[in-house]
C-alpha cells in the first residue's frame, strides 16, 4: 500500500524531473549576449533557486497522460515557468518583499528598477518558446496555446490588480466570495487550469474539452493558495523561503483576514481599519502580532485550513472527471498523487 | 516576533522562526517538560482527532454540495467562464477554423493579432522566415511521404525532397490546387496529425502568407498500410508580385512527412 511518504518522496522526484527540463529549456531561451550583469544573468536568478515547479509539471504530465510526448510540452512548459517567475519578480517589488525562494529578492538585492526591467524581460522572453510551437505543433496548436497563454496572463494581473485595489483602497467590507474570485483569477488560471489545458492541447492535438479541467485547477489551486497563506503566517522560514507574516505586514485580503473581518468586534474592526490604512513602513511589529492574535481568537486560521481541505476534496472529485477518459499511466497517477498528497499531509 | 526590515546579514535561512512569535488561541505548544509518554499519548490523540476533522472536511468537499465554500467557488467559476471564456473561445474557434480565417483579409487578421499583443505577430512572422531559411537542413529528415507524381521514400535528402507544385502558372486574386498523397506503410494506425505550410518566398522577396494556404481534409488520420489524399489550395493574394514562391510543408507530430510547395505567379 502506498504511504503518505511514499506518495510525497515519488512526487517530489517527478517534481524534480519535470521542472528541470522545463527550466533546461527555458535556461535556452535566455539570449547569451549583453547586457548580463542587470539583466540576463538576472532572468536565471529565480527559475535556478529551489521552487515547487507545479506548472511545468502539470502541463508534461497533463500532456504525457493523453497521449502526447514530453518533448511536445517543453516549450510550453518553459513558458509557463517564465511567465510564473516573471510574475515572482514583480510581485515582490509590488509587496516590496525581501525575501524569495531562500534568497534575497532582486528588488532587494538590485533596487526596484532593475527588478521591474528583469521581469519585463522575463515576460517577453516567453513569447519566444510559445511561437517555436510552430515547428512541432503546427499553427493550429500554436494558436490555441497562445490563445491559452494571453487568457492566463490577463486573469493574473486582473486577479492582481483586485488584491492590490483593495489594500490601496483599505477595503474592509468583503466577502469570502472576493476571495475565491480574486484567487481564481490570480493563481488558479495559471497555476493548475492553463498548466493543465495546455498539456491535453498538446497531448491530444486540441481533440479534448479542455474545460473540463476549470474546476479541478480551481479548487486544486484555490486550496494550495490558502494552504500557501496559512504558511505565511504560520510556516517556517527556511522551509517557507518568503518572510513569515508578510502578509500581514502588506495588509493582504487573505481568507484569513476576510474572515476576521467580519467576525471580529465593531470596535477591533475599526483597529484593523486603522491598521490597514497604514503603509507597511508605518506599521509595527506589536500590531502584526495583534493581527495575529486576533487570527488565532476568531479561528481565522482554522477556518481557513478547513476550507483548503474542503476544496481539496473536491479536486478529488473532479479530477476523476477531467482524467477519467485518460488510460492508466505514471503520469495520470502523478497528478492523481498531488491531489491525495494534499489531502493526506496536514494542511 | 517577525521583523519588518532585516539586515543583509540576516540572511533568510539564518534563524528558524516558525510562525508570528506571539501568545495565540490557535494551538498551545506542548510544554517540553511534560513526560514524553504522556506527550506522546497527548499528540497521537490530538492527531486522530485533527485526522477525523480533516476526513470530514474533504468528504464535505468531495460530496460538493454539502460544502458551501466548494458551491461558492463554483458558482464564481461559472460567472467568471460566462464572463470572460465565452469571448476568449470566440477568438480561438475563429483561428481554429483555419479555412474560415484564411478566408478572411490578411490585414484584418493580423489587425486581431495587433489588438492582443501585437509584439507577438512581428515574431511569429519573423520565425515563419526563419523556418523557410531553413528548409534545406530539415528535408533532409524526410522519409515516408509520397505524391501523385513520385514514390514512396524511405530515408530522403533535400535533393529527392517531394516537390508539389501547383499547376500553373497562377494569375494574382485566383486560386490554384495540387493533390498530395500520404502513405502510411506501418501495420498501426498514425495519430490525428494536422498539416501546415510556411510562407511562400520568392527570390526577389515576394511572399505569400501562409494564412493563404489551406489543407482539407484539415485533420488527418491514416489507418495502418493506408493512404490519404489531402488537397492543397493557394488563394494568391491581389498585387502578388510574379515569380516562383516556395514554402515548406511540415506535418504535426510526424516529423518525416515534409514536402516544398511551389507555385508560379504570372502577371
Amino acid at each position: 500500500m502506498t504511504t503518505a511518504i511514499d506518495r510525497y518522496n515519488s512526487l517530489k522526484q517527478v517534481l524534480s524531473e519535470y521542472q528541470g527540463l522545463a527550466i533546461d529549456t527555458l535556461l535556452a531561451y535566455i539570449p547569451p549576449s549583453e547586457p548580463r550583469r542587470y539583466l540576463y544573468d538576472l532572468v536565471e536568478s529565480y527559475p535556478r533557486r529551489p521552487g515547487k515547479g507545479f506548472r511545468p509539471a502539470l502541463c508534461i504530465a497533463t500532456c504525457k497522460a493523453f497521449g502526447g510526448t514530453a518533448q511536445h510540452a517543453f516549450r510550453s512548459a518553459a513558458a509557463l515557468e517564465l511567465f510564473h517567475n516573471a510574475c515572482l519578480v514583480h510581485d515582490d517589488v509590488e509587496d516590496e518583499s525581501d525575501f524569495r525562494r531562500g534568497g534575497q529578492t532582486l528588488n532587494r538585492e538590485f533596487g526596484n528598477s532593475i527588478a521591474v526591467n528583469v521581469g519585463d524581460a522575463m515576460n517577453m522572453l516567453c513569447l519566444r518558446p510559445i511561437m517555436e510551437n510552430l515547428t512541432v505543433l503546427g499553427p493550429n496548436l500554436t494558436y490555441q496555446i497562445f490563445s491559452e497563454i494571453e487568457h492566463m496572463v490577463r486573469q493574473s494581473v486582473e486577479g492582481q490588480a483586485l488584491e492590490l485595489g483593495w489594500v490601496r483602497d483599505v477595503v474592509c467590507e468583503m466577502a469570502e466570495d472576493d476571495y475565491l474570485r480574486m484567487v481564481l483569477k490570480k493563481t488558479c488560471w495559471y497555476t493548475c487550469i492553463h498548466p493543465c489545458r495546455i498539456g491535453s492541447i498538446i497531448g491530444t492535438g486540441g481533440q479534448y474539452n479542455a474545460d473540463l479541467f476549470n474546476k479541478f485547477g480551481y479548487y486544486m489551486g484555490a486550496a494550495f493558495q490558502i494552504q500557501d497563506d496559512i504558511l505565511n503566517l504560520v510556516g517556517d522560514l527556511e522551509k517557507y523561503g518568503k518572510e513569515i507574516g508578510g502578509d500581514i505586514w502588506e495588509g493582504k485580503r487573505t481568507l484569513m483576514m476576510i474572515h476576521l473581518l467580519n467576525h471580529c468586534t465593531p470596535q477591533e474592526k475599526d483597529r484593523l481599519r486603522v491598521y490597514l490604512c497604514k503603509q507597511r513602513k508605518e506599521r509595527t511589529a506589536e500590531e502584526v502580532a495583534w493581527v495575529f492574535e486576533l487570527m488565532g481568537v476568531y479561528q481565522s486560521i482554522e477556518y481557513a485550513r478547513s476550507s483548503s481541505r474542503q476544496l481539496a476534496g473536491a479536486a478529488l472529485r473532479e479530477f476523476f472527471v477531467a482524467f477519467g477518459s485518460a488510460p492508466d499511466s505514471a503520469d495520470k497517477r502523478f497528478i492523481q498523487d498531488i491531489v491525495l498528497y494534499m489531502i493526506e499531509r496536514d494542511l | 516576533m517577525v521583523q519588518k526590515k532585516k539586515t543583509k546579514a540576516d540572511g533568510p535561512v539564518g534563524k528558524k522562526r516558525p510562525g508570528i512569535n506571539v501568545k495565540s488561541k490557535q494551538k498551545e505548544p506542548i510544554p517540553a517538560t511534560e513526560p514524553v509518554n504522556e506527550r506522546e499519548h497527548r499528540n497521537q490523540s490530538q492527531s486522530n482527532a485533527d485526522m477525523r476533522m480533516n476526513l470530514g472536511d474533504i468528504i464535505q468537499g468531495f460530496v460538493s454540495s454539502s460544502s458551501q465554500v466548494v458551491q461558492k467557488a463554483a458558482s464564481i467559476l461559472e460567472e467568471e467562464i460566462a464572463a470572460g471564456i465565452v469571448a476568449a473561445k470566440e477568438v480561438e474557434n475563429k483561428f481554429v477554423n483555419v479555412q474560415k480565417i484564411r478566408t478572411q483579409p490578411r490585414e484584418e487578421t493580423i489587425q486581431r493579432f495587433r489588438h492582443d499583443s501585437h509584439e507577438i505577430v512581428d515574431i511569429l512572422l519573423d520565425l515563419l522566415d526563419v523556418s523557410v531559411k531553413n528548409a534545406g537542413g530539415i528535408a533532409k529528415k524526410i522519409i515516408n511521404i509520397g505524391t501523385r507524381t513520385s514514390e514512396k521514400g524511405t530515408e530522403q535528402s533535400s535533393s529527392d525532397m517531394p516537390v508539389l507544385n501547383i499547376p500553373g502558372p497562377l494569375m494574382p486574386g485566383t486560386v490554384g490546387s495540387v493533390s498530395m498523397l500520404f502513405e502510411n506503410s506501418l501495420n498501426t494506425p498514425t495519430g490525428v496529425f494536422t498539416v501546415a505550410c510556411t510562407d511562400l518566398l520568392s527570390s526577389t522577396g515576394g511572399s505569400i502568407p501562409a494564412q493563404r494556404i489551406s489543407f482539407s481534409p484539415q485533420t488527418i488520420t491514416i489507418g495502418p498500410r493506408a493512404r490519404q489524399e489531402v488537397n492543397v489550395m493557394v488563394a494568391i493574394p491581389e498585387k502578388t508580385k510574379p515569380g516562383v514562391y516556395s514554402g515548406l510543408i511540415q506535418a504535426t507530430d510526424i516529423e518525416q512527412l515534409r514536402a516544398v510547395l511551389v507555385v508560379t505567379v504570372q502577371s
